[in-house]
């Protein structure tokens, strides 16, 4: 194996394996980058056994095709701590050569059959998604996943697939968020479902990807393939059963308010300011024309700030956990939302727009 | 590692072969027996046939029972074989306690790893369990050192033992089962081992060491009581010069001397030990020191059990050939009960190690009982 490489995409490309590749692992073999060599583009993978990457680097010049594995940290950080434009590697008797403008890197390799092939997309993929409106989806759901659940369904995102949409829901037993997403050209080949682990899409969130791509997804029994220009994330599944998240949507909010999102946002953090561990709520009084938020800490002191508001509706009294709601505000990306609710003792419904609404139940203010 | 390789273990191989070919393996097993004699072999083998994209049949020649099953295994050749013998297959993790060190939470690492905790078991098996396979077809958990599950681990485990999600199997490894709770036991198919014949660890250590003497073999095979894995340890330790100093001791008892002696077998289990509490940071002083003389002990029940076998009239059979002149006079010293109660006290010995006595009284009370005989 011998080619050069330009340093500057390599160390992207690098940087994004180096994310996958293990660092504390029982596998040796797992804290390793596979360099896979052929005519025109060099495929950098790694995996640490439940999420792979691969990305190809192409700008680069190849003399001998080949393939090494090689320490991904080590390899890392030396291309990242040389200056040099051009670095030329080289594999001889197994030992990877760097060679930069007056430096000379020796790194040895492992035996590269005993790497566990990562998967790549393999036939035609199930759909594309832009990449801009699968990144909002992540975004507006992975936040909103159990982290260390027992019940290990809701520790990921349910993808449900039909020809027409795809949607995608999160929970973690106390606020859910669903978004969704039509198909505009092409669709979907046909129905399938899979709960795909928060992780691997924090990851994807991180790739390095044009906005205006497409991505394409392959959902198999077993795991989800993403590949996004260069780059091609694979994933593991969840086995288990999603709660029937449908059920938990309330339909029959029928008080109704619209919020400016950044104002809504700012006062909810004053308030918060004075709530701990023992009062996690904050009090949310709507009245006409006018929403109250009170909090209280118990030997601190209490906070009330309030907004005007366009409400027309029955005085209701209500109690959320602000960083619930904060979460959700953070993520929706529009002026305005659209907050609606019932009694004090039933959940709220926020919803950005028609396709991504986000369920909260309340807390019991009554002893506070 | 192919299936077929794993002999003398016919029950426990015809066993797991039947269920395989009726597709109805459960999913949790515990493999039980003695250290050594093919119980990870056999569960590697099994985790290899379960992987591989084409399994292959062929006919039973280690079992003598006639309606003994064809032997299913892996092929060998495929990628999935391929990555289990590298031991690098993403669907087959193996549990032991020094997992604890590779624990994301820096607490958890800086334990000793003297026992499987529960945080080791919720990270690497309850919490991977729900996970889909990576290369499609299953996934296997080895749990070495089973018994080392403290009770707590042992209790997290019992759902996921009791009804793992997709097709998962889990193999617990143990030399002790009767440490393990009985609801451990109760959700998990047992699987025993045996110890192996003496020939055939002969036999393999011919294969595995030519640079040793057949004498030195023989010793070696004979004193591994059926263990391939007691043996390739004792050689790889090199015992034998340690039970030279043993039998040295034993044929030199004197009620004068007994203090010397004393301090001779408490130096000797100290080499006996030799670099086992560097290579493993988990062990503690008291227990490196209790396993070196449990080896001691050991040695001298062979011996003492070599004079028996003089006395008996199975002179073929000796352990300890190179000393049957001093084996010898001790069986003319010695009448045949003395000779039993003396390997008793042997084994009382070895027993009260295990309760935490103080190692030195331990060997002090031992050491004195042999040199003046039961009381009568």
């Amino acid at each position: 194996m011998k080619l050069r490489f330009n340093r500057e995409e390599l160390a992207e490309a690098l940087g994004a394996v180096c994310g996958v590749a293990s660092s504390r692992t029982p596998k040796e073999i797992l804290k390793c980058v596979h360099v896979e060599v052929r005519s025109d583009v060099v495929l950098l993978s790694a995996t640490d056994n439940e999420i792979g990457l691969r990305c190809a680097v192409t700008q680069v010049e190849v003399d001998e095709p080949g393939e090494t594995l090689v320490t991904a940290d080590t390899l890392s950080k030396i291309v990242r701590e040389c200056p040099d434009e051009i670095l030329m590697f080289e594999v001889k008797d197994n030992v990877l050569n760097i060679r930069g403008v007056g430096s000379h890197f020796k790194i040895n390799t492992h035996t590269s059959t005993d790497f566990p092939t990562v998967p790549d997309l393999e036939g035609d993929p199930d759909f594309m998604i832009p990449n801009e409106a699968l990144a909002g989806l992540i975004d507006w759901t992975v936040f909103a996943c159990a982290k260390e659940s027992t019940r290990y369904a809701i520790n990921g995102v349910l993808w449900e697939v039909t020809p027409k949409q795809l949607t995608m829901a999160a929970t973690d037993g106390r606020r859910l968020s669903v978004g969704k997403m039509k198909f505009k050209e092409g669709g979907a080949k046909g129905d399938s479902q899979a709960i795909v682990p928060g992780k691997a899409l924090q990851l994807f969130a991180r790739l390095p990807g044009d906005a205006n791509s497409s991505v394409a997804v392959q959902i198999a029994s077993n795991r989800i393939i993403l590949k996004v220009g260069r780059s091609t994330l694979s994933s593991n599944l969840i086995e288990g059963h999603f709660p029937k998240y449908q059920d938990v949507v309330p339909q029959d909010c029928d008080r109704v308010v619209e919020l400016k999102t950044s104002e809504f946002q700012g006062k909810l953090r004053q308030a918060a300011l004075l709530t701990n561990e023992e009062s996690k709520g904050v009090r949310l009084s709507f009245a006409k024309g006018e929403l109250t938020i009170a909090s209280r800490a118990p030997e601190q002191g209490e906070a009330t700030i309030s907004l005007p508001i366009e409400y027309a509706g029955e005085t209701t009294e209500i109690g959320f956990n602000p960083v619930f709601l904060m979460d959700v505000l953070r993520v929706a990306d529009t002026d305005k939302i659209t907050f609606a609710f019932k009694e004090a003792n039933r959940p709220g419904l926020i919803k950005k727009s028609e396709d991504f609404l986000h369920v909260v139940m309340p807390v019991n203010l009554t002893s506070a | 590692m192919s299936l077929s390789n794993v002999k003398h273990q016919s029950r426990a191989q015809d066993m797991l072969q039947r269920a395989y070919a009726k597709d109805r393996l459960p999913h949790a097993y515990i493999f039980h027996g003695p250290d050594g004699v093919g119980k990870e072999t056999l569960a590697r083998g099994i985790s290899q046939l379960l992987l591989c994209d084409s399994p292959i049949e062929s006919e039973n020649e280690n079992s003598d029972d006639k309606t003994a099953p064809p032997v299913h295994s892996g092929c060998g050749n495929c990628e999935s074989c391929r990555l289990v013998l590298a031991e690098t297959h993403p669907d087959i993790h193996s549990v032991y306690r020094q997992l604890a060190r590779q624990h994301p939470k820096p607490e958890v690492r800086k334990r000793t790893a003297r026992d499987i905790g529960v945080d080791v078991i919720r990270h690497f098996l309850v919490d991977k369990v729900h996970l889909t396979p990576s290369r499609g077809k299953a996934k296997i958990f080895l749990v070495r050192e089973a018994d080392r599950i403290t009770r707590q681990a042992q209790n997290a485990l019992l759902k996921t033992l009791e009804e793992p999600p997709g097709t998962t199997y889990i193999i617990l490894l143990t030399a002790s089962i009767d440490r393990l709770l009985p609801t451990t036991q109760s959700r998990c198919q047992l699987v025993e081992f045996n110890a192996l014949p003496t020939p055939f660890v002969r036999e393999k250590l011919g294969t595995l060491y030519q640079q040793l003497t057949p004498q030195d073999l023989d010793w070696y095979a004979k004193n591994a009581s059926g263990s391939i894995g007691g043996a390739i340890e004792a050689i790889q330790r090199d015992r034998l010069p340690i039970a030279e100093r043993v039998i040295d001791t034993l044929s030199n008892l004197s009620e004068r001397k007994l203090a010397a002696l004393v301090k001779e077998w408490l130096n000797t289990s100290e080499s006996a030990t030799g670099t086992l509490r560097k290579e493993d940071p988990d062990i503690t002083d008291a227990e490196a020191k209790r396993i070196g003389l449990k080896i001691i002990f050991r040695i001298a029940a062979a011996y003492y059990a070599d004079a028996l076998r003089i006395k008996t009239g199975q002179s073929d059979d000796l352990i300890n050939t190179a000393h049957q002149a001093k084996l010898h006079t001790l069986a003319n010293a010695l009448n045949h009960d003395e000779i039993i109660d003396r390997i008793n006290r042997i084994a009382r010995a070895e027993n009260q190690l295990d309760r935490n006595i103080h190692a030195q009284l331990c060997v002090e009370t031992l050491l004195g009982d042999l040199t003046c005989g039961v009381p009568a």
